[in-house]
């Protein structure tokens, strides 16, 4: 019995002991693995690389996607009287000046009064429009 | 409590000048119109009182002192602390401000001021405001007025006033 407890305690030691000698600082690192070598873990399908020069990089956000063929297309002349007003709706850019107008001149306000506010912080006076104010 | 009214008595009855107390910031004295009263409004990051005439109901008058520790501003000089403090006024609602102006009070301070006029959120009546900085050793004290009836020798007695401790 007190042999297999001892036989146990040894297999346990050099278990422990193995990682610990192998990743030793005496030791010169070993080579890194080959990178370009071959996979062997599978794959469902086939493994595919474009051709060179037939990469396809990202897409260009403001191209319109491509509908498809001629049929596809619903010409503006087909549509109905409420269809048009829809699309006419849409199109309409009237005014659209003055709310883009309005959202730049907002940020430009807003971005004023964080520098205003970053150099009353600078300065160790932060809250200066209810400062004093009875 | 981080400042001390030395002087409750006013101290200039026998002088030409406005009746005054005098009280303590850090290690500056400085004076305030005679009989206004306190608020410590301090908190970790800077000291701060704000003063009140008693009588307040018209002109809704205030000088507030604030002193912070501020090594690299102060360190930067007068012409910087003048940038910043011109910055900092836009950010007052419907604030319309003069440029800001260097000046030396007559203990030797080296200070910058600004004028104008604002109206505080809430409010539908302009206050008018004074902001003084000066600069003293490695902090800055700020003496900031605001009034909806100016009285800016109110303002002067404090800004005019600071010297050191027991000079």
């Amino acid at each position: 019995m007190r042999a297999i407890v001892i036989l146990t305690c040894a297999v346990l030691a050099s278990v422990l002991i193995r990682p610990s000698t192998s990743r030793s600082e005496t030791e010169a690192p070993s080579a890194p693995p080959d990178s370009s070598a071959p996979v062997d873990e599978p794959i469902s399908g086939q493994a595919v690389a474009p051709a060179p020069g037939d990469e396809t990089g990202p897409r260009d956000p403001f191209t319109p996607y491509d509908v498809g063929g001629q049929e596809a297309i619903w010409p503006y002349g087909d549509l109905t009287a409420n269809e048009k007003a829809v699309v006419d709706h849409g199109r309409n850019q009237a005014g659209m000046d003055a709310i883009n107008n309005a959202y730049g001149q907002a940020a430009k306000e807003l971005a004023a009064r964080a520098k205003a506010e970053a150099a009353a912080a600078q300065l160790g006076a932060e809250g200066l429009d209810t400062l004093g104010v009875p | 409590m981080s400042f001390k009214i030395l002087t409750l008595a006013a101290v200039a009855s026998c002088s030409s000048g406005p009746s005054v107390d005098r009280a303590t910031i850090g290690s500056l004295d400085y004076s305030v119109p005679s009989g206004w009263n306190s608020r410590d409004l301090s908190t970790s990051q800077r000291t701060m009182v704000e003063w009140t005439p008693t009588d307040n109901e018209d002109a809704k008058e205030s000088v507030t002192v604030i002193r912070t520790e501020l090594p690299a501003i102060a360190k930067a000089g007068a012409g910087y602390v003048e940038a910043l403090l011109g910055q900092a006024q836009a950010s007052l609602p419907d604030g319309h401000f003069s440029a800001p102006a260097p000046f030396t009070t007559t203990h030797g301070f080296r200070g910058v001021r600004i004028e104008g006029a604002f109206v505080p959120p809430g409010q539908a009546q302009r206050y008018h405001r004074i902001h003084a900085v000066v600069i003293s050793g490695s902090a800055l004290l700020h003496v900031v007025y605001t009034a909806r009836v100016a009285d800016r020798e109110s303002f002067e007695i404090v800004v005019d006033s600071f010297s050191n401790r027991g000079a």
